[in-house]
């Protein structure tokens, strides 16, 4: 079944069949553009379509109804090439061959179009392939900010590519007889599929329909944008964190803050562990981000579905193995934290009735005469020289099981087993002077770097007998004295900052 | 340059003369003027006709009418003026030297 349109050529009705209404067409577009400058080009132009008109009446003198394209190709060839009408052209017999090259101009290609057929026309301007200009204008877009209004611009003033002439002109090629006819043939595959596509769809008002996959594509569009932008921003910030791995952490490192990197260091076990690890990450974030793009393109352009379904094969393959890997470093992780192993001492037992804390903060006096109080390496965690150091002294209070005052400080860490996490605790090193009720706590305790961080804590339990009292720097903290009222606070926890400042809850 | 051009040039060179004096004897509309120059050979394209008759006719050699067809379009009737006609002497003067020009070069 072939679509039907009817036309006047020089008074005379005929009706025509698409295909060859288009090869007609390409041919009289091209003669007129051959004769453009010419004189006499309107004269030219009436006799050949008089002529044409009386060919066709010929042809459809045994009682055919209507044109089909092979009667058209017929009288084309009897009429030759339109550029033998050129005034200086030379004839030499068969010459339907003779390829002229033409100028080639900027169209926009709204038939290979995702929006408004810029990126296509500019690749059949430039050959090259379409996909390659939409990635460069997609990049536009994110990383010059231009892109979307040259689009709009280059939309605007760009014609689009109408008739068959126009479209050999958009893709640069020789204007013969034979490409006119490839050009219309292609024009009749395209609509054939078009017709097979929009046929299954369920659709009873093709004017609606058109307008709303027109706002469907528009939203499509918004979607795939958002998509390979997320994906790109998905890429800067894992760019960042593997290449360039910047010290972000607000840990202390040999002075300066930690990077991502260097913190994972701390948790790993082995040089080996922290690289399944950190590969781990690099294919996870591989695959977040192709996923993001691979998704953000197909919904701007058409993708060829093999290409697609092999990146996707090899993006989820990415991922699992990614998860695999992490999952494994995970498990392996959590077996190293798996048991507990504490350790506690006794550090004082006193009859008194009060003790006394104090801070060791390493008081320094620079060469001014000024005394350091801050050397800048407050914070929650710290490495030097080989060591871990965590700052704080957790404080907990408890009732006393007699008359005395007993301390103790407890030191913990996790293993693999109790030997492992036991010994951990053992390396914790934490300097405490006892004088007396006296006792002077470290700003921070530390551990080897060698044994990774393994939730090393270290902390003071201070038994208070009946009456008793603790006094931080003079401050009586324990029971402690709220202002303004005569009431006693009793708290069960305290913490000293290693500035020096006192909380208790 | 290959004989088919040759002959092409040669044949594009008398095809104003030729279309001249067919239009002498008789008014005729382009497909007339085709039928006789084919059945002589002349001509292989039809395209090649339209150019000349336009220029011909800006040179008001020829002239032409419009006539109702029953069967296709309406006809264009071209007929010689007389400044067609001066312009078909001399053609054939010269041509008729030419003839003889070959015909003495070739003859031997």
């Amino acid at each position: 079944m072939n679509k039907t349109i009817s036309i006047h050529l020089q008074g005379v009705p005929f009706l025509i069949e698409e295909d060859a209404y288009q090869l007609l067409n390409a041919y009289i577009d091209r003669l007129t553009s051959i004769l453009k400058q010419s004189e006499g080009a309107q004269d030219i132009i009436q006799d050949v379509e008089l002529r044409i008109a009386e060919l066709l009446t010929k042809k459809m003198e045994n009682g055919r109804k209507v044109v089909e394209k092979h009667q058209v190709e017929e009288v084309l060839e009897i009429l030759g090439s339109p550029e033998i009408f050129a005034e200086d052209f030379e004839e030499n017999g068969t010459n339907s061959t003779i390829e002229v090259p033409i100028e080639k101009r900027l169209f926009r290609d709204e038939e290979n179009a995702v929006m408004g057929g810029v990126c296509a026309g500019v690749a059949n301007y430039l050959s090259l392939d379409v996909v390659f200009v939409r990635a460069i204008y997609v990049l536009l877009t994110f990383f010059a900010g231009f892109g979307v209004p040259l689009y709009i611009i280059l939309w605007i003033i760009t014609p689009k590519a109408r008739t068959s002439y126009e479209k050999l002109q958009m893709k640069g090629k020789a204007v013969t007889l034979e490409s006119m006819k490839e050009e219309v043939e292609q024009a009749a595959n395209r609509i054939k599929k078009e017709t097979k596509s929009w046929a299954s769809q369920v659709n009873k008002n093709n004017r609606l329909m058109g307008n709303l996959s027109k706002i469907s594509r528009v939203f499509t569009v918004a979607i795939g944008l958002f998509l390979i932008l997320t994906g790109t921003i998905f890429f800067i910030v894992s760019f960042i964190f593997f290449l360039i791995n910047p010290d972000l952490i607000p840990a202390q490192m040999n002075g300066e803050f930690m990077s991502l990197g260097d913190m994972s260091k701390l948790f790993m076990e082995t040089e080996s562990d922290f690289n399944i690890f950190y590969l781990g990450l690099v294919l996870m974030a591989i695959s977040i981000i192709g996923f993001f793009w691979l998704a953000g393109f197909r919904m701007l352009f058409k993708i060829r579905a093999v290409f697609t379904r092999y990146i996707s094969i090899s993006l989820v393959s990415t991922f699992v193995i990614s998860i695999v890997l992490l999952t494994w470093m995970g498990a392996d992780f959590g077996r190293s934290m798996a048991i507990h192993g504490e350790r506690e001492k006794e550090i004082l037992m006193s009859d008194s009735t009060s003790i006394y804390l104090n801070l060791n903060r390493n008081k320094s006096t620079d060469k001014d005469g000024f005394q350091v109080t801050s050397e800048g390496t407050e914070g929650v965690l710290k490495v030097a020289n080989g060591k871990i150091y965590r700052q704080g002294v957790r404080i907990s209070y408890q009732q006393s099981s007699d008359s005395m005052f007993h301390v103790k400080q407890i030191m913990q860490a996790r293993g693999r087993n109790h030997q492992q996490a036991l010994e951990r605790a053992r390396n914790i090193t934490a300097k405490i002077d006892v004088v007396n009720n006296q006792i002077t706590l470290p700003a921070s305790f530390h551990f080897p770097v060698a044994d990774k961080w393994r939730d090393q804590e270290w902390r003071i339990v201070i038994y208070v007998p009946k009456n008793g009292k603790v006094f931080f720097k003079n401050r009586r903290v324990y029971p402690e004295l709220i202002e303004d009222s005569e009431e006693n606070e009793i708290s069960s926890n305290g913490y000293i900052h290693p500035s020096g400042r006192y909380d208790a809850w | 340059m290959n004989v088919e051009n040759t002959q092409a040039q040669m044949r594009k060179g008398i095809l104003e003369f030729c279309i001249l004096s067919i239009l002498n004897d008789r008014e005729a509309y382009p497909s007339e003027i085709l039928e006789a120059l084919k059945a002589a050979k002349l001509l292989v394209v039809e395209g090649t006709l339209y150019p000349l008759l336009t220029r011909l006719k800006n040179m008001e050699l020829l002239s032409y009418r419009w006539e109702e067809s029953n069967s296709g379009p309406p006809r264009k009737y071209f007929q010689i003026t007389e400044t067609g006609k001066q312009f078909l002497n001399e053609l054939n003067t010269t041509w008729t030297e030419l003839q003889e020009a070959v015909q003495i070069i070739t003859k031997k």
